[in-house]
């Protein structure tokens, strides 16, 4: 049995009698059991003083390149850790792994998204350090995942100018759900028809709040902004 | 497609519901739902993973009962509740976006009929 939440094994035994009547009145939220773990995330995330971002994008935005520079750039000024989350391989593990900061791949296998409760199992394996930033990088979709809280204190969507600028109304739940969108890949910008103006007003249709940075992972342009929001919302956690 | 991970999660609690149940149940007949229009799930999707969610359970010849919860929300600059079909939908008075979602997203199991 799993010492995190005793999965599996421990059901509530509620004896409730059927023979009164044939409609069982239940009245549950169907995710209540992801809220709960991602409960328990939070809690130990705010008890060790440590900021969680939840990274979400379609598949190849460049999620792995952007965490690789920003760990470059910055685990010298704080503590870094990574989850992985890929259906399959711990490619990206590897590459984080290369900047010698610790990471925890999680295959979901069939599940196109990450859930709470795997990240409570993955927390006991990686032992983040007090006051450290934890980067969950999510599987690569732009649908599910919005719905699944880890606990995170915030989301983060990165959209790449080659998935062209109206993925915003396309998805909304996802940029419903984000506190800052990162534009990647604006190297790119010159070779393709993406309007960023036009994407930043339908991201804040679906959000007003939203934040926005513009990053090329590769060129680096942007990295320095992005940086700052990372250090100043790690000062306010 | 998290429709299909939803129901899993569905059955899962209905489980636990009739675990231990007496006199013991042989049959779940009906499952009512109620899925807010801005809670990001398929309709659809949801009748189409359900069977295949339930295959080996009790609830494996259940019928669905959706009842589906309008979406509401909050205008900032009308202070005014107006009714959002979808997050793509803007306040009807103001035609602006800046509003708070009150009401529709609901994800929730209500009752079901054993026996
Ligand atoms: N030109 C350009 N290419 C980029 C940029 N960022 C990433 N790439 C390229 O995009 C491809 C995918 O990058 P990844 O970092 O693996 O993307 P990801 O979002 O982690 O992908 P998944 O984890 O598979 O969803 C790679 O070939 C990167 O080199 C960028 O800013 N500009
Ligand atoms: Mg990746
Ligand atoms: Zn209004």
């Amino acid at each position: 049995m799993c010492g995190y939440c005793g999965c599996g094994h421990e059901h509530k035994h509620e004896h409730d009698h059927a023979h009164d009547s044939r409609i069982m009145q239940i009245e549950q939220d169907i995710l209540g059991e992801n809220q709960r773990f991602a409960d328990q995330n939070r809690a130990y995330f705010t008890q060790h003083g440590i900021l969680t971002l939840n990274l979400m994008s379609s598949p190849g935005s460049g999620k792995t390149t952007l965490l690789v520079e920003t760990i470059r750039a910055l685990k010298h000024r704080c503590a870094i850790s990574v989850i992985e989350g890929d259906q399959q391989t711990d490619l990206d593990a590897q590459r984080i792994a290369a900047t010698a900061v610790p990471v925890v791949q999680i295959n979901t296998g069939k599940a196109c998204h990450l859930n709470a409760h795997r990240i409570g199992h993955a927390l006991s394996d990686l032992a983040p350090s007090n006051n450290s930033v934890l980067f969950i990088e999510n599987v690569g979709n732009l649908v599910c995942p919005a719905l699944f809280d880890l606990g995170e204190k915030a989301k983060i969507v990165i959209l790449s100018v080659t998935e062209g600028d109206d993925k915003p109304l396309k998805y909304p739940h996802m940029f419903a759900e984000a506190s800052l969108m990162i534009i990647n890949k604006i190297d790119l910008l010159p070779y393709v028809s993406f309007n960023v103006a036009q994407c930043i007003e339908y991201a804040r249709r679906i959000n007003p709040h939203i934040a926005v940075l513009q990053t090329s992972a590769t060129t680096q342009q942007g990295l320095l902004p992005w940086c700052d929001w990372l250090l100043k919302t790690h000062a306010a956690a | 497609m998290h429709e299909l991970n939803i129901c899993v999660n569905l059955i899962r609690i209905l489980e636990d519901k009739i675990y231990n149940a007496l006199p013991p149940i042989t049959r779940i007949k009906t499952v009512w739902l109620e899925i807010g229009q801005l809670a990001g799930i398929d309709l659809d999707a949801i009748r189409f993973s359900f069977p295949i969610a339930a295959a080996h359970s009790l609830a494996k010849d259940a019928t669905l009962e959706i009842k589906t919860q309008a979406g509401s929300a909050h205008c900032h600059n009308c202070d005014k509740n107006v009714t959002i079909a979808s997050l793509l939908t803007p306040c009807a008075i103001c035609g602006q976006y800046n509003y708070t979602i009150t009401l529709g997203k609901a994800l929730r199991v209500t009752k079901m009929e054993t026996e």
